[in-house]
This record gives structure tokens, C-alpha cells and sequence, in this order.
């Protein structure tokens, strides 16, 4: 039994730096909660917090994410939350663009077609309830879905590269409700051999 | 009257189902000699699944390819505008690429992509027969949110 208990310990102490996890050293960051004012999308607000990351790589060399990559929020009272993946973020709260009120879109279409052979008065009033049924609709929901996108995609981003003594703008969105606490990637390397987390403590938010 | 709209009905479900939107491929580079293919399939109005396999390796990715200015106008749509695509893949890198295509059907345009590496790949749409021949795996399946590469 003891040295059952003393292999244990041994493999323990030996695997250690395995199953623990390292810090990412020198990389500073500050994070913000961005104002309505700033980021105005409902559909995105209806889930999400919108916060604002600052990430500055203090190294000499470049900090490489990797797909393994996670994000993680620790909170006081619900443990650890992985957050969904970007594009599960963004199909969560996008606007529905295709197959919009086609519904009411296609027989308008047709009854407005038919009429309109016969008068123009009653085919064109019938027309436009259609591009006011679906056109108009579709066609915000396509640019509400572009500025979404763009800010999640495009913009800001967590870049793939830190490149050393650069500052990176990083936009997090973050499951509403929660008491956030601190923010975790995970799998962050120098070479994509050796993994390191880089943790970012929130304070007094 | 039944029997036609059974036709249409048969019809629309055999177009959506039949094939991908558009299939892709890269061109030989200098650093990595090997060649990649894939596809992707538009989801809606601006963002599309997309999957990717180097020739004659397990390497696999797959990840979302974002329209940055689509347009439903009738004029300009043949206009090349910018799409930016993220792929996660099962040896760890993340391929980010900046594309050029056309804005209205989402296709038919080249790109050029890089990883954190600073490996360059050179993308370019090819047709289906074009595919047909390069591809190994001539069917593909695209990754739910669960089993994608592109973790976060």
C-alpha cells in the first residue's frame, strides 16, 4: 500500500508540469465593457456582453494561437464557462436573411403579376407590399448581419500571430449573466510545441 | 395539378441537395509543395462552411468564409469584393485568408492566405469537373459546431 501511495505521489510530482498547465509570461492586457453607444446590434445583445480587449505581447518572440485554442470565463458561482466558437456565436445571434416572409412574398408576387397585365393600378400598389414585405426586411437583416460579422471576423478578431511589442484590439462576447472573473486561452505557444494558457484577470467591472 | 407541383417539389429538392456551391483549391507554393481542395457551402445572404484537405495527408480543415460587402443590387454584381476566411486545422495551425469574389453569387474569385507560421497559400475557385479530378475524397461533409477544428 505504501508504495503504491509513493508511486502515485512520484508520478505526480513527476507529471506535474504536464497535466498543469504554464502562464504565458509578459503579455499584458486591459479590458472594457463596450458602451451601447458603441455597439448597438439587439440581436447580439439579446445573448452577449460586449467587452473590449486590449492584448499587448511584451516578448521578444511572436505568440501563436492554435486551432486547439479555447476560451474559457472562471466566475465566482458557475466554475469555468468554454465559450462557443465564433462562428457559433455568430449563427447564434445573427438576423435570419434567406426564406425571409417568403411566405407572404410568393403569392404576393403572383397575384401582383396577374393583375398587373390587367391594370396597372391595382398591380403596382400590389407590388410594392411585396418589396415592403420581403425586400425591405431581407435587405436589413443582410446589413445588420455584414456589420456583425464584420466585427467579429474582421476587425477585431483574436489574431492567429502576436507579433512582439504590438497592441491588438480584441472584441469578446461573453454569455450574459455571469460574474466574470477572470479570462482564459488556453493552448497559446511560442512554437506549437510547448502550451501555455494566458490568463487575463478581470477586475471591478 | 398534383403531379406537377410533386415534379417542382422533386426538382427544388435535387438542386439543394446535389453538390457544393463552389469547390476550391490551392496552387503549388514554394514552401509547401503539397496541394489543397475543399469546398464550401453558403449558408446565407454573406457566410459560408467550408473544408479543406491537403492532398495525400490526414491534414484537414475546416472553418467559415465571411462576405464583406454582398450586395442584392442588380448593377455591379459581377464586381470582385473582399471575403476573409478562418480555418482551423487537426495539426494546429489557423489559415486566415483574405478573398476576392464576386459579390453576388459568392464565387468564382482567388485569394491568398496565411497561417501563424507565415506559410503562404495561394487559393483559387475551380469548377466541379476540375475537382472531380484533383480530389481524393470526392465527398464531403461539413463539421457541425461540436466536431469543428476552428475552436474558438
Amino acid at each position: 500500500m505504501k508504495r503504491f501511495i509513493c508511486g502515485v505521489l512520484l508520478a505526480v510530482l513527476c507529471f506535474n508540469s504536464a497535466v498543469i498547465a504554464k502562464e504565458m509570461p509578459n503579455v499584458s492586457a486591459s479590458i472594457t465593457i463596450t458602451e451601447l453607444e458603441n455597439y448597438k446590434h439587439k440581436t447580439v445583445r439579446k445573448h452577449y456582453n460586449v467587452y473590449d480587449l486590449k492584448l499587448t505581447n511584451n516578448n521578444t518572440r511572436a505568440v501563436l494561437l492554435s486551432s486547439d485554442t479555447e476560451l474559457s470565463f472562471i466566475t465566482d458561482y458557475d466554475g469555468e464557462i468554454i465559450s462557443g466558437s465564433r462562428r457559433h456565436l455568430y449563427r447564434k445571434s445573427r438576423k435570419r436573411d434567406m426564406g425571409r416572409y417568403y411566405g407572404i412574398a410568393l403569392p404576393g408576387a403572383l397575384i401582383s403579376g396577374c393583375i398587373t397585365v390587367g391594370t396597372l393600378f391595382i398591380g403596382s400598389p400590389a407590388a410594392a407590399a411585396v418589396f415592403a414585405g420581403m425586400y425591405l426586411p431581407t435587405d436589413k437583416a443582410v446589413r445588420t448581419n455584414v456589420a456583425i460579422s464584420q466585427d467579429m471576423f474582421n476587425k477585431n478578431v483574436m489574431p492567429s500571430r502576436l507579433e512582439p511589442k504590438q497592441t491588438y484590439n480584441v472584441r469578446l462576447l461573453v454569455p450574459k449573466d455571469i460574474d466574470l472573473n477572470e479570462i482564459v486561452f488556453s493552448n497559446v505557444s511560442f512554437d506549437l510545441k510547448d502550451m501555455y494558457d494566458l490568463k487575463i484577470k478581470v477586475e471591478e467591472l | 395539378m398534383k403531379r406537377f407541383l410533386l415534379l417542382l417539389s422533386l426538382g427544388i429538392i435535387s438542386i439543394s441537395a446535389c453538390g457544393c456551391n463552389q469547390y476550391i483549391t490551392t496552387e503549388i507554393t514554394s514552401q509547401d509543395g503539397d496541394i489543397y481542395y475543399g469546398a464550401y457551402n453558403r449558408r446565407d445572404m454573406i457566410h459560408a462552411d467550408v473544408k479543406l484537405f491537403q492532398k495525400g495527408t490526414d491534414k484537414e480543415c475546416d472553418g467559415v468564409i465571411f462576405l464583406n460587402a454582398p450586395s442584392r443590387s442588380i448593377t455591379f454584381k459581377n464586381d470582385l469584393v473582399d471575403a476573409t476566411m478562418i480555418l482551423g486545422c487537426n495539426d494546429k495551425t489557423i489559415i486566415t485568408t483574405e478573398w476576392q469574389l464576386k459579390k453576388r453569387t459568392f464565387n468564382d474569385g482567388y485569394g491568398e492566405g496565411v497561417d501563424q507560421l507565415n506559410r503562404i497559400y495561394q487559393f483559387k475557385t475551380i469548377s466541379r469537373k476540375e475537382f472531380k479530378e484533383i480530389a481524393e475524397k470526392q465527398k464531403i461533409e461539413f463539421a457541425k459546431d461540436d466536431n469543428s477544428f476552428l475552436k474558438y
